[in-house]
């Protein structure tokens, strides 16, 4: 019934385009993208028994927070498990399966605030939705490796791009939703969750239609593989079980684990960081965070792309130096009340935390070879789920400890920087131990990858 | 074998279909974020 899905059913014929995968891919990462704006129905969700105040039996805004740290935890966990899955059986199966589960986990939530069950919104949206944010985020990004040898970057760069452009479409969409189902007794979130849910199943899987993986003999014309590769760049492949056991491994995971932690933390505190340290009004503030995000998105596929001229490591040297430089710069910015120099510094810093999710997995594909890309690249986002957790706990608690010693507001957020510099440097160190890994841990036969 | 035409109507359609949603809602964030600058 489902033979569609598999990977030979969606081996590309000739004549097919290249340029079409991108969309494929970003049919996908602007839907999953929506994650970043689940804050938009934070405060409705507070108010669904009360309506215009919170009830007592309302759900509280702390309780609600665990939603979103749930999907980014099983992000993380679905990414590690399912990434062998993922390659072996080809992107469309992965993407129809993270379709499903993405717009199940919608609909579950749905039927949770219909009936005031925050567990099933819990299951739904953390559990389901977190697995099909996972799934669906590893799962074009082999196949665009495979399809843009020449550009590997650049391509993962524009999906991963529709990640952060994602909350650019859901935010306004659902507050439009929002509005359009509510009346004076009644709050529409749960129908906006259901129309998001379907609206999102039938763009998803419009990109699993689309999708096509390359024929096995399949080069982009006029294009040969580099006679001497970079010291860094194999042609060769390392098996999943093989590469999360080597240093080099390891090294990509801190680099990713410091680069997000260091911008994670900034992105949650933006707005109020911008109103404590130079009283902006909630307005700008607003305005700040939009910024950032532009800045977010942008960042992804200018870094990415510029990595294909410039290296993979080199890119990352110029994020952890100049991201030091930056976050040691920004307490400065506070002493001379400089608002334009402290937009410019944090608007660098978030294209480069974005840099830095869209650059990864290029450097899995320098490091370890094409073959088994998307499942090592779904390992490292294990990363990502610890810097979710670090990177806000590290500016809140320290924020904190600074008030409670008497440190004025406006100055609370100093000794974050200097530590968010402190982890840059522990990435510097991590970027530059990076070394090519040993032959003999390379696949027997690129082929039928028989080792180990 | 597709025809280049066909090909190049594929395109249109499928960076269209991801095209709008995202330009608009670029277009939204410009706006917000220009409240900066306000």
């Amino acid at each position: 019934m489902f033979s569609f899905l598999a990977k030979e059913r969606s081996v590309a014929g000739p004549g097919f385009s290249r340029w079409m995968v991108p969309p494929a891919a970003l049919c996908i990462h602007l839907c999953i993208g929506q994650a970043y704006a689940l804050s938009v129905f934070n405060l409705p969700m507070t108010r669904l028994l009360g309506i215009t105040e919170p009830h007592s039996d309302d759900w509280k805004l702390t309780e609600i927070g665990w939603i979103f740290s749930i999907a980014i935890f099983f992000l993380g966990l679905s990414a590690a498990l399912f990434g062998r899955w993922v390659e072996e059986g080809g992107p469309r199966r992965a993407m129809f399966t993270a379709a499903v589960a993405w717009s199940a986990g919608f609909l579950v939530s749905a039927v949770g605030v219909l009936l005031h069950q925050l567990w099933l919104v819990y299951l739904g949206y953390g559990v389901l939705g977190g697995i099909g944010l996972g799934l669906g985020y590893i799962s074009p990004v082999s196949t665009l490796i495979k399809w843009f040898p020449d550009r590997p970057g650049m391509a993962t760069g524009m999906a991963i791009m529709g990640f952060g452009g994602g909350a650019f479409i859901a935010s306004p969409l659902s507050v439009w939703l929002i509005e359009v189902f509510s009346t004076d007794e009644h709050l529409g979130v749960a129908e906006a969750f259901v129309a998001l849910g379907v609206i999102y199943l039938l763009f998803m899987l419009a990109g699993a239609a689309i999708v096509r993986v390359p024929a096995a003999t399949w080069k982009p014309n006029g294009w040969t593989s580099p006679a001497q590769p970079k010291r860094l760049v194999t042609s060769a492949s390392v098996h999943v079980d093989v590469a999360w056991r080597t240093p080099q491994f390891w090294c990509i995971w801190v680099v990713l684990c410091m680069n997000v932690t260091a911008g994670i933390g900034v992105l949650g505190q933006a707005s109020a960081m911008s109103q404590e340290m130079f009283r902006l009004s909630e307005s700008a503030a607003a305005g700040f965070v939009g910024v950032l995000s532009l800045a977010n998105m942008g960042g992804r596929f200018l870094w990415a792309s510029l990595s294909d001229i410039i290296g993979r490591k080199n890119t990352y040297l110029c994020f952890f130096t100049l991201g030091i430089l930056l976050y040691a710069l920004v307490p400065y910015t506070e002493s001379i009340g400089s608002v334009t120099l402290f937009v410019a510094c944090f608007a660098l810093i978030m294209s480069m935390y974005g840099g830095g999710f869209a650059t990864i997995p290029a450097y899995l594909r320098d490091v370890f070879g094409t073959r088994y890309v998307g499942a090592i690249h779904g390992r490292l986002l294990t990363a990502w789920s610890v810097a979710g957790i670090l990177g806000p706990v590290l500016v809140n608690y320290l924020r904190q400890y600074q008030i409670d010693h008497g440190i004025p507001k406006a100055q609370a957020y100093n000794a974050t920087m200097y530590l968010m510099a402190g982890l840059l440097v522990i990435g510097l160190i991590a970027n530059a131990l990076v070394r090519a890994v040993d032959e003999r841990l390379h696949l027997v036969s690129d082929t039928t990858g028989t080792n180990p | 074998m597709t025809n280049g035409k066909t090909r190049t109507w594929h395109l249109v359609v499928a960076w269209s279909f991801v095209g709008v949603p995202l330009v608009w809602g670029l277009l939204q964030t410009v706006e917000k974020a220009s409240q900066l600058f306000r």
